[in-house]
């Protein structure tokens, strides 16, 4: 059972492959592709620091993954996350953010289940931590290019909220 | 024999790389600055003219700002003992001996304003990976009077280029090649009705670089060190000197003064660039190198020649929240 919120258009994917490790409720984890140096990591902090929904950053240097600690008190829109590592100059890998129920009321003061859309086939949604985000600027384009092929009745349905994006 | 040497030199390095380095002291990867993220940088060459035992500067102040996420403009403002303002009114002798310890010595000038494009336009983004390829357009205004066949947009001649970068990295190996085209303009002088045309010029750029240290990251303060090898080739068409209308022939004087006859005619050449770069903080770099001339040689200076680079970014405030 899908449901489509016109203002915000977040999908989310449960993959069973999902990180077992046990996230805060509060952070989202960036996988950021492209990244060769800590001199390009500190870039991404950095334009990930001036979103304004950003209470603090750690970048995992090896790694190339990052922690980002969200203000929930504040609106929060993931594109503008995401566009943050475009502007820095790199690419998102992955985005895993807060499983909804843990979240409860605090994604835009509301049920963020009504903002989020699973559309895995496994049924009922599986209880996990943490949700891999899908779209054009959530994963890598090869993930997005397979993600499309296998589902393309969803993929006709996902379009970006700004065209900005489309630099 | 030395270039057998920096070959192998390179050839050890490039198998040795580690986690890869495109922060290249000479060449502009094809990665663009932040968007809205500006910064500096200063550099500094020296090197003897060893045809008259003076040593030549040029310092640089470079400007750099993300306009966007894929474009980024610089501009570059240069001073140095490289050039007279003007030629002499006697511009064979000048020709003949500028280079030498007799002629009286150039002063500091400010030489020339470079501004220079860069559009990203191609991003392969993958984990510890990206293939990346720019264009890039450059011009420059300049405030001297450049007296050699070959010419350059780092303030020498006024001008325009442009060119290609693709820049590649993987896990251990990162490399770049830029392929550019510089077309000079024509110097006028109406005092002694002097027009000096510089040849156009092709070149390559190849670069690679590693980072020894730290081995694995632990915090952004780590200090990084990391080496590079830089290799141009360039090639120029011939100089084209005319005085009250009439074209002064140098090979004519090609025996007598072949240091200025070969200033003057077309050539290529092959140089490298070696150096070790210093970041401190993920942010500041400082870069220490030296170019050689591996193949033939470049007119515009002499080799050895040493360079020291200073680079910094200027990050923004946070955002407030909003309330």
């Amino acid at each position: 059972m899908f449901q489509k919120n016109i203002t915000a258009i977040v999908f989310f994917i449960c993959i069973s492959l999902c990180s077992t490790v046990s996230a805060q409720i509060d952070t989202v984890r960036i996988n950021v592709d492209g990244l060769t140096c800590s001199s390009c990591s500190k870039a991404v902090e950095q334009k990930l620091l001036q979103v304004f929904f950003v209470k603090s950053v750690v970048m995992n240097l090896n790694r190339n993954e990052a922690t980002v600690l969200i203000d929930f008190s504040q609106q929060i829109d993931w594109n503008v996350l995401a566009k943050a590592v475009y502007d820095a100059g790199f690419s998102v890998g992955s985005f895993k953010v807060p499983a909804c129920y843990k979240l409860k009321n605090k994604f835009n003061g509301g049920d963020c289940s009504t903002q989020y859309i699973y559309i895995h086939e496994a049924v009922p949604v599986p209880v996990q931590d943490t949700y891999t985000l899908v779209g054009k600027f959530f994963m890598d384009k090869k993930s997005y290019a397979n993600w499309k092929k296998s589902r393309p009745e969803i993929a006709s349905k996902v379009y970006a909220t700004t065209v900005y994006y489309y630099y | 024999m030395r270039t057998t040497i920096l070959c192998g030199l390179f050839l050890i390095l490039f198998r040795l790389t580690a986690t890869a380095q495109e922060l290249f002291p000479h060449a502009e990867p094809a990665s663009t600055v932040p968007k809205g993220i500006s910064g500096f940088r200063f550099f500094y060459d020296r090197y003897k003219e060893q045809s008259s035992a003076r040593i030549k500067e040029s310092y640089h102040l470079r400007y750099m700002l993300g306009i966007t996420s894929k474009w980024t403009v610089m501009s570059t403002l240069g001073i140095s003992n490289h050039h007279y303002n003007t030629f002499p009114t006697d511009i064979l002798k000048y020709f003949f001996n500028h280079h030498l310890k007799t002629y009286p010595p150039a002063g500091f000038a400010v030489e020339g304003i470079n501004v220079y494009s860069k559009y990203r336009f191609l991003t392969m983004d993958n984990y510890h990976r990206h293939l990346r390829m720019a264009v890039f357009a450059q011009g420059n205004k300049s405030f001297v009077a450049h007296d050699s066949a070959e010419p350059s947009l780092m303030n020498d001649n006024s001008g325009y280029g442009g060119g290609i970068i693709t820049t590649f990295l993987i896990e251990r190996l990162g490399t770049s090649l830029t392929a550019g085209y510089i077309h000079p303009l024509l110097y006028t002088q109406k005092d002694i009705d002097i027009r000096f045309q510089s040849g156009d010029a092709l070149y390559l750029e190849f670069s690679t670089g590693y980072r020894v240290w730290p081995l694995e990251y632990e915090k952004y303060s780590d200090l990084n060190i990391n080496l590079y090898a830089e290799f141009t080739w360039k090639q120029y068409g011939k100089a084209v000197v005319q005085q009250n209308g009439q074209t002064i022939d140098f090979a004519q004087y090609a025996v007598l003064n072949p240091y200025t006859y070969k200033e003057l005619i077309g050539g290529s050449y092959v140089d490298g660039r070696f150096s070790v770069q210093f970041i401190s903080n993920s942010n500041s770099r400082i870069d220490l190198g030296v170019t050689l001339a591996l193949k033939n040689r470049s007119y515009n200076y002499w080799a050895p020649m040493f360079s020291l680079q200073y680079q910094t970014y200027l990050y923004g405030k946070k955002k407030s929240r909003k309330k």
